[in-house]
Order: structure tokens, then C-alpha cells, then sequence
């Protein structure tokens, strides 16, 4: 448990996830590279999986009394290629293929109310040490070792 | 009361929309207000937009047309989320209460460019 907790501390940020194009339109695939670095002279001390999803999601705005409400239901989920990290990297690299299905929806945005696409890359450490801290627990919740990306969609099928 | 007809029903982002109102009612409206617009449905609080409007005096019938965006939105009927575009009709007679048939509303679908 403290090496896991030592881990997520020592990120230099969410990290880069370049696309090799951009804006995708529906039916479109592409290559994202995601780059993400510890902490200058910081480097993993244990295994690591990296996990990521491609996702679309409504998220609405609402207004209950004073306070604003935003809700997010996916609508889209599609998993990517699980990759090992091993003890010792300084920078975590990971490439993984998107494909946009043409019969999906593309991005929205609007005030209140807005269709998001997105890739999320998750780092997990140890899954002992995982299962015994995060029982029951949505393996996607941010806490540091959760990155988040959108990118636009055109509404266009190629 | 106001006829509102439109050329298509299903239309792909960045075509030309086209249709055709008419007032057959007994007393002249002021004028008839014309708005092509996308808007909202569903659990988040609503956003609408108009991409055209028009207020046609002196007229009780007239073709018009508006060209719609190509970046969208398109119409989209989701989980907690709907986005629909419409055509309204109203006739505008000041001073007095409107009445329902004195508006009309053709709903039509946007699709995807090549969908």
C-alpha cells in the first residue's frame, strides 16, 4: 500500500497523448502515443499496467437550487491494449490504435449539454496491493494515476 | 392557420434546407416569424440555437431556405441527451393572445455528412 501511494505522487503531470490525426471523423482510425514522466530523478519501483479506454460520453449541466450538477453517462466504451511497464522507466510510453465506429456520434458542445469523446490512460500498480486498498471500487476513479484526453469528432463518416 | 411544408425531412450537415409556409387564416398577420433552430432535450438544462430567422411582412406565402452548419450539430437522440432541430412557424398579431394554431413546428433530422 505505501509504495503504491509513494508511486502517484511522484507523476510530473497528466501527460501528453498525441494523435497522428486530428479531427477524427466517424469511421476513422489513428494512432495515439501517450507519453507521461515522473518527477525528474524519480523512476517506477514496482511493475506496472497501463490500461486505457476510448470513450464517449453525454455530459449534462443542470441547476438544482444555487448549485450547478454535471452528470456523465457513456454512451461509448471501447477497451485498449493493456501494456506492461516495467521497474525502472522514467517515462511511460504507450501507443494504441483508435477506431471511431461510423455508426457512433460525433463531438457536441453546447453550454449545458455536450458529447465528449475521450481516451483515458490509467496506470495500476501491484493488483495485490489495488485489491486490498480499492474493494468494490470503480478501477477508473481519478486519483492521480488517471489521465484524461479529449479530442474532437466531425460529423462526417468517411 | 399556418402550413409548413419542407422539401426534405432528412438532411446531412452543410445542405441547404428548404421549405414553404403559408397563412390561409381569415385576419392578415402583422407578420410571420420564421426560425430554423437545433435545441436540447433531456436531463441537463436546455441550449438552443437559431441558425435562421426571418420576419416576413406583408407576405402569406414564401418559399425560403437556410443553409445548415457543416460542423453540426447533428440530430441525436441519446441516454440523457437529445438534440433536435425544427422549423417554427409563428404568426405574429400584436395585442392579442396567440392562439396554438397560429403556430406551427416541422421537426426534420440532421445526419453526417455521407451517413
Amino acid at each position: 500500500m505505501t509504495t503504491y501511494i509513494k508511486n502517484t505522487k511522484k507523476f510530473q503531470g497528466a501527460g501528453k497523448l498525441l494523435l497522428s490525426q486530428s479531427p477524427l471523423k466517424l469511421g476513422d482510425h489513428c494512432q495515439a502515443q501517450f507519453c507521461r514522466s515522473l518527477a525528474s530523478g524519480n523512476s517506477l519501483e514496482q511493475t506496472a499496467q497501463l490500461k486505457a479506454r476510448l470513450l464517449c460520453a453525454e455530459i449534462v449541466t443542470y441547476r438544482v437550487g444555487t448549485d450547478d450538477t454535471t452528470v456523465r453517462q457513456i454512451v461509448f466504451e471501447q477497451p485498449l491494449e493493456t501494456q506492461s511497464v516495467p521497474t525502472g522507466t522514467q517515462t511511460i510510453e504507450y501507443t494504441a490504435t483508435l477506431k471511431i465506429p461510423s455508426n457512433a456520434t460525433p463531438s457536441f458542445e453546447a453550454k449545458h449539454n455536450r458529447i465528449l469523446w475521450q481516451v483515458e490512460v490509467k496506470v495500476e500498480f501491484d493488483p495485490v496491493i489495488l485489491q486490498q486498498k480499492n474493494t468494490n471500487k470503480d478501477p477508473w476513479v481519478e486519483d492521480g494515476t488517471l489521465s484524461t484526453f479529449a479530442f474532437s469528432v466531425d460529423p462526417e463518416v468517411v | 392557420m399556418i402550413s409548413l411544408q419542407l422539401q426534405d425531412n432528412i438532411l446531412e450537415v452543410g445542405e441547404t434546407l428548404t421549405g414553404q409556409f403559408r397563412w390561409t387564416g381569415t385576419a392578415t398577420p402583422k407578420a410571420i416569424n420564421l426560425r430554423v433552430c437545433w435545441r436540447t432535450e433531456g436531463r441537463g438544462t436546455v441550449d438552443t440555437e437559431a441558425i435562421y430567422t426571418n420576419a416576413f411582412v406583408g407576405t402569406t406565402s414564401f418559399t425560403f431556405s437556410c443553409k445548415l452548419p457543416p460542423i453540426g450539430p447533428i440530430s441525436y437522440d441519446g441516454q440523457i441527451l437529445r438534440v433536435i432541430w425544427e422549423v417554427r412557424a409563428a404568426a405574429d398579431f400584436p395585442g392579442l393572445f396567440r392562439r396554438k394554431e397560429e403556430q406551427e413546428v416541422k421537426v426534420f433530422r440532421v445526419v453526417p455528412r455521407g451517413a
